[in-house]
């Protein structure tokens, strides 16, 4: 049994963890909901690139054709990355920017995997969509913004862990799922938190824990580069950058030949994050629901073409991908896409509540707080 | 002794049996395909479910 003065400080732990956070958790769970749905609002707005009806039976289009035809579509523009969405397997999308390591001024182009052909180029960094997915990740702040909502969620998981412990003292008189309606609106918000808190916990513990792993992704994948990717590329340390790039289908052949067992996922281009400026960074993937997820980089040396180096990936990047999807949500179709929306609508309800609870017990406390003060400055006076 | 106790059932045992069976179902949904896998999204629908199922009914004892 809890004693006063344990509850007291869970209370106190409980009140501040959730009130620094609380805003910026609205703020997450308010834009996260369209995030849910952004292919289906892409259909909608008319911004998603659909694939065309074929009859087509031949081989599909050579890589270094489509690389090729993208590059015209562009040009100036050099490739970053190339790679496929689940749902539209027969279409490569290749991003592109004026260098290898720009952080803006991105352009895609959608191609026909079996032809070569241009389906279209999305617009890049405009739209509602690019809205709520900047002020969801980084707040428009760069990695700064990505580390303050990591630190963010790492209140909410205090909030929720306190918010358990303090679960037993408050509800123990209640049964499981009562809410006292008729005894004033405090009491009512007071039990549809603590019991919607009690119902959403495994969902937001993670969803919050994932984001925070998320929050940290560019600076893992900066390790990476400065460990594992150092090490692999080492020999080529000294040498300058290519100027002449061997054929992207020899070097993504090649990678195939080292990774039999495995399917391309997605190539990285000489010189972006996930490739080193002498490379192109072939990422393989397994086929099973999980696997799928994991990425197997293999290093094929970009002027050549011949096989550098190929290792598994270090936990923490596994970890980083797997909390991916417990964290989108993506993994099970349009069903757990609905799940998603509703538990994050009933989070935002939790947040709201105890939000209201807070501010109504802090108007409560003024009186008696204004009482103390003045007779403290009453007796100060008299003194 | 476990279900006998109100305070046992209301404050840990359903609250518990709810938190495992929705995390267990985020989990396997990610790892199984097909017939597990929706038996693995039932687990993760369920605290919707009571979520609606309570909410719902302390409408109606109110009336």
């Amino acid at each position: 049994m809890m004693t006063q003065a344990s509850i007291r400080a869970w209370a106190w732990v409980h009140k501040w963890s959730s009130l620094v956070c609380t805003v910026f958790m609205l703020l997450l769970c308010l834009t996260g909901l369209p995030l849910i749905f952004h292919h289906e609002i892409g259909d909608w707005l008319g911004t998603h690139i659909a694939t065309p009806r074929l009859a087509h039976t031949g081989p599909m289009a050579n890589m270094d054709t489509l690389l090729a035809t993208a590059k015209a579509t562009q040009p100036g523009m050099v490739p970053l990355y190339m790679y496929r969405e689940e749902d539209e397997p027969l279409q490569w999308i290749i991003t592109m920017a004026a260098s290898p390591t720009a952080d803006s001024g991105f352009k895609q182009v959608v191609l026909d995997a079996r032809t070569a052909q241009v389906l279209g180029q999305p617009p890049q960094e405009q739209g509602f969509m690019y809205v709520m997915f900047k002020l969801h990740v980084d707040l428009f702040a760069g990695l700064p913004g990505m580390l303050f909502l990591g630190l963010m969620g790492v209140l909410l998981l205090v909030a929720i862990v306190s918010g358990v412990v303090l679960y037993a003292p408050f509800m123990r008189k209640l049964s499981f799922g009562e809410i006292r309606r008729h005894r004033g609106l405090s009491l009512k918000r007071l039990d549809m938190h603590n019991f919607l808190g009690m119902v959403v916990l495994s969902w937001s513990l993670v969803v919050a824990a994932t984001g925070v792993i998320n929050a940290w992704a560019d600076l893992v994948i900066k390790y990476w580069q400065a460990d594992q990717m150092a090490q692999m590329t080492a020999p080529y340390k000294q040498l300058p950058p290519p100027t002449h790039f061997a054929s992207l289908q020899a070097a993504v052949t090649v990678a195939q030949q080292a990774e039999p067992a495995l399917q391309l996922g997605f190539v990285a281009f000489p010189g972006t994050s996930y490739a080193s400026p002498h490379h192109y960074g072939i990422f393989m993937r397994g086929q099973t629901p999980l696997t799928k997820r994991l990425f197997k980089p293999v290093l094929v040396d970009a002027r050549t073409a011949q096989f550098t180096d190929s290792r598994a990936l270090p936990w923490y990047l596994v970890a980083l991908l797997i909390s991916q999807p417990l964290h989108f949500g993506d993994y099970g179709g349009i069903t757990l896409k609905w799940l998603w929306a509703a538990l994050d609508l009933m989070t935002i309800i939790v947040l709201w509540t105890g939000l209201m609870l807070w501010w109504k017990k802090r108007h409560l406390d003024l009186p008696a707080l204004r009482a103390a003060a003045t007779r403290h400055t009453t007796y100060a006076y008299e003194r | 002794m476990l279900m006998t106790n109100p305070l046992r059932v209301h404050v840990f045992l359903w609250p518990g049996l709810l938190a495992l069976v929705s995390l267990a179902g985020l989990v396997l949904a990610l790892v199984f395909d097909d017939a597990h896998e929706r038996l693995a999204m039932a687990g993760i629908a369920i605290p919707v479910w009571v979520a609606l199922y309570f909410t719902g009914r302390s409408y109606v004892q109110r009336r």
